[in-house]
């Protein structure tokens, strides 16, 4: 999976704190169940990409003619 | 003999299946659209009028008219915005709330009467030569919305194929399967140079029957439907009787030029692979090539054009419409035998 990290760390009153920036380039095989912490805040870009879940579906309705 | 060819195109839905006493192929069709209606207002009693006329769901405060049903409402009542799922021979990423819609769409065309593990060959474009194309995502989309069939515990196992190869397929099982196809859908024209069924060179332009309907309506100032309402009886072999119809045959000519020059270059830079001494046959489909003096405008661009390789005969079936399903059927019933 193609992916990069970049990393900002900042120091202030004695606390250090770590920006992780992780990005993945999503492309059609990859499924859009990204599974995150609720901590981690997780933006997507380029979503035209990500692949919708399909429920299986049994619904069936009166569609199409016979020609 | 079992097997199902599904033709998922910009404007028709195409599904081809065998007859019971397998001597009939029977395609069942329907177009590619929906409009959506928020049964909060009074869309509420015209929604409960039309049930069981046409084909509709009820999905919590929305309601969906499918297919021609769709479009005759959207013609007669222009606040209704029709959708379609794909633009330009794929299935359009900036539409996924239709995804869901075209799964329901596709599925119950199939119907409930399959066996369980049926093979579905559906039709993908080859990659645009003249514009950025999401084939890969189509194809896998599509995949997915034929695994997530599941009618009375049976399943389907989709497999993928390139849309005008499907038409040699169809057509040229007398010739080795040897040949080319040239789907010209609503969205795209696909092309593919097939040797004994294996695909020798393919390509696809986004420049068909939209793209006429689009140019036509900006030459005339008409609307693209009305356009598309006109090119559907246009006879091409004729002199046009009005500056509409001068238009549609303009862009028809504009359209066919850029394919062949586009064929010749993909016959000349793929020379190596291609050579052949028997004259190669040409196949039409798609709704596109459906005017009368259709196949007599190609065959003069063709002959002028000088391709590389010998040319035989140039011809479309008497149901181009129905033929790429059909070579979807020809290649889903051989994969289960």
């Amino acid at each position: 999976m193609p992916a990069t990290v970049q990393t900002k760390i900042e120091t202030k009153d004695g606390e250090v704190t770590i920006n992780l920036n992780l990005t993945i380039k999503l492309d059609s095989t990859i499924s859009p169940k990204l599974q995150y912490n609720k901590d981690i805040e997780v933006k997507l870009d380029g979503t035209e990409f990500i692949r919708p879940d399909f429920e299986d579906n049994s619904q069936i309705i009166d569609f199409g003619k016979q020609v | 003999m079992s097997g199902i060819g599904y033709d998922c195109g910009t404007y028709n839905l195409i599904c081809a299946r065998r007859n019971e006493d397998g001597n009939k192929i029977d395609c069942v069709k329907e177009v590619n659209a929906f409009i959506e209606l928020n049964l909060e207002d009074q869309n509420r009693s015209f929604f409960n009028v039309v049930k069981g006329k046409v084909p509709l769901i009820e999905r919590g405060d929305k309601g969906y008219v499918f297919g021609q049903a769709a479009i005759d409402m959207a013609l007669t009542m222009p606040k209704l915005e029709l959708k379609r799922p794909m633009s330009d021979g794929c299935l359009n990423p900036k539409e996924k709330d239709a995804f869901k819609l075209l799964q329901l769409m596709c599925h119950s065309m199939i119907g409930k009467n399959v066996q369980d593990k049926e093979v579905v060959y559906y039709c993908i474009p080859a990659n645009a030569i003249n514009t950025e194309t999401n084939v890969d995502f189509h194809r896998d989309v599509l995949a997915d919305i034929f695994k997530s069939y599941k009618v009375d515990g049976k399943t389907l196992v989709p497999y993928h194929m390139n849309e005008a190869m499907a038409l040699v397929y169809a057509e040229l099982g007398d010739k080795q399967f040897t040949g080319i196809g040239v789907s010209f859908g609503s969205g795209m024209v696909n092309f593919c140079y097939a040797i004994y069924a294996t695909e020798a060179s393919s390509f696809s332009i986004v420049n068909s029957g939209d793209w006429i309907d689009h140019q036509a309506a900006k030459a005339t100032g008409e609307t693209p439907v009305f356009i598309n309402k006109v090119k559907h009886k246009i006879d091409l072999s004729k002199q046009p009787t009005d500056y509409i119809e001068r238009a549609i045959k303009t862009q028809y000519h504009l359209m066919i030029e850029h394919t062949v020059t586009n064929i010749k270059k993909a016959l000349q830079t793929t020379e190596k692979k291609i050579r052949s001494e028997q004259p190669i046959g040409i196949i039409i489909g798609g709704g596109t090539a459906s005017p009368n003096g259709f196949v007599e405008m190609f065959k003069e661009s063709i002959m002028a054009a000088k391709l590389p390789i010998p040319i035989g005969e140039i011809r479309k079936p008497d149901d181009h419409l129905y033929a790429v399903a059909r070579g979807l059927l020809v290649a889903a019933e051989a994969a289960q035998t």
